[in-house]
């Protein structure tokens, strides 16, 4: 195995060899970059995503002497750093979150639409994000939009495991809620 | 349909990343790795075509494409610089998951600050020369406070002076004596002729700093309260704030938790700015943050930006930029002082 195909096998081996030749943290980028703007664009729209990417990914260059060298994969400290950044748009989340929930004023068949269909649904679905404690907010959507596993936000907000689940069951019960769904099926 | 199956449907079109900003922020990124050895060519063997990365993220495949040929770097504007706020809200987040160290049996919590003190002298004439002299504290914390503590508070031996002339002056006239003062004292008291100050702002002891409140703004509030309004000495009330805030950091007696707090209640100062990135302070280096001053010295506030560990405070001198006075903290673990 070439030097570099080491680098791309995992993000610990990149990230360690990082730390004598910094330039191998451009593989760290290579791979998890579109999927952590993708995480961030949803969270506060594209603008603020091309922002908080940099500095997503400066900060996590500074930080790379404390990685973890026995984590092969860097997503949980990545989407952690972007949480992190994230505190400081909560009201532009706040404020995407409230555009997303209301029917465009000008467009009755949207309003009509919006009682039934799946877009009404969505508007119903930004609301309940919208109610969620930053917190829960979280954690829930590292769950359902960056697809880590308990154990992985756990690691990405520092906090133990029984939080992020009790975290999430709040959140998930608030959204059921919120749009008239049943117990839990998944 | 689940909540997760509408979630994960939510928002999902939302544009990807442009070429033009994935090339930016990928340019910041390897500017910054080579920043230390600017002359180093850059190594082919890390040559990925981004649309090549994309493909395989997508793909899943965890394979790269060493025959890709390098991206060309752009030379158009780089990404949004972090803000100080951005720092010390992300060094916040590493001081809160950080442990404090915790004595065991025998031991004791040795804070050191090591650092340079504004001292003053009267020339013959009545007026004031100030000059600075170099200081270091050392306080061994016992693992029950109760019991005693031990301080060595060392002058000397550097002194900094502003011209020859004060140098010359204070030589001749006043010359600084060195030397070491050692005290001790059942729950850092080390007064015992007089009665003890109440727990503050001056002397704040854990359960003091235990009720201080967890959210920002209420510390930061709080804060500014202590230092008052309106501009004192060519201090404005965010740069008094922001060096108390390093002051209470300097004890080395502020929880994990509180020093999260003290962080993010630094980020949102009014203006609050990183004035160096790579500031050193006593052999260590870490990003300087400070606020606009209302006269000659900007009070600063350093801390790693790895670790969220607090390194210390200095002000700097607007005009040229260097180091007026400044001071260092450690924090670690000890056996009993051999005094």
């Amino acid at each position: 195995m070439t030097l570099l195909q080491e680098s791309a096998s995992d993000d610990a081996a990149a990230i360690r060899r990082s730390r004598d030749d910094p330039e191998y943290f451009a593989a760290v980028f290579d791979r998890h970059a579109v999927a952590v703007h993708r995480y961030l664009a949803r969270r506060v729209g594209t603008g603020h995503a091309d922002d908080l990417l940099g500095q997503t990914f400066l900060l996590a260059f500074e930080q790379r002497s404390r990685y973890d060298p026995d984590r092969a994969d860097a997503r949980p400290w990545l989407y952690g750093i972007a949480t992190n950044l994230l505190r400081r748009h909560r009201r532009d989340e706040a404020r995407l979150l409230r555009a997303l929930a209301e029917p465009a004023p000008c467009d009755p068949t949207e309003q009509i639409a919006a009682r039934v269909d799946a877009s009404g649904m969505s508007r119903r679905l930004a609301a309940a994000l919208g109610r969620l404690t930053r917190a829960d907010r979280d954690t829930l959507l590292l769950f359902a939009w960056a697809e880590l596993s308990y154990e992985e936000i756990s690691r990405a907000l520092a906090i133990p495991t029984g939080t992020v689940r009790s975290r999430l069951h709040r959140a998930r019960a608030q959204v059921r809620a919120a749009l008239n769904l049943g117990d839990d099926d998944e | 349909m689940s909540d997760l199956d509408l979630l994960r449907a939510f928002r999902t079109d939302v544009a990807p990343p442009t070429q033009a900003v994935l090339d930016d922020v990928r340019h910041a990124l390897v500017n910054r790795a080579v920043a230390p050895a600017p002359r180093r060519r850059p190594r082919l063997r890390l040559a990925l075509v981004t649309g090549t990365a994309v493909a395989l993220i997508l793909g899943g495949v965890a394979v790269h494409d060493a025959t890709a040929p390098r991206t060309p770097l752009p030379s158009g504007p780089v990404p949004a610089p972090v803000t100080a706020a951005d720092r010390l809200i992300l060094a916040a987040a590493l001081a809160a998951s950080d442990a404090d160290p915790v004595p065991g049996p025998g031991q004791y919590r040795l804070v050191r600050t090591h650092g340079w003190n504004e001292v003053g002298t009267t020339r013959d004439d009545g007026s004031l020369l100030t000059y600075r002299r170099e200081f270091t504290t050392e306080t061994w914390i016992p693992a029950d406070d109760s019991h005693v503590w031990y301080l060595r508070h060392t002058f000397g031996p550097g002194t900094r002076f502003d011209s020859p002339a004060d140098e010359r002056y204070v030589t001749a006239n006043r010359p600084p004596e060195n030397g070491s003062t050692v005290l001790q004292g059942p729950g850092g008291m080390f007064d015992e002729n007089s009665a003890p100050p109440a727990p503050g702002w001056d002397r704040p002891t854990g359960p003091w700093l235990a009720a201080l409140p967890r959210a920002p703004r209420a510390l930061l509030d709080l804060t500014l309260a202590r230092v008052g309004p309106g501009v004192v000495k060519g201090t404005s009330p965010d740069s008094r704030a922001l060096g108390q805030l390093a002051s209470l950091l300097d004890t080395g007696l502020v929880p994990a938790d509180l020093r999260a707090t003290f962080f993010r209640a630094a980020a949102l100062l009014t203006d609050v700015r990183v004035t160096e990135n790579q500031a050193g302070l006593d052999g260590r280096t870490g990003v300087a943050v400070g606020v606009p001053p209302a006269g000659d010295l900007r009070q600063e506030f350093l801390f790693d930006p790895a670790s969220g560990e607090y390194l210390g405070q200095r002000r700097v001198r607007v005009a040229d930029g260097t180091v007026y006075a400044s001071q260092a903290t450690t924090v670690t673990l000890s056996g009993a002082p051999g005094f």
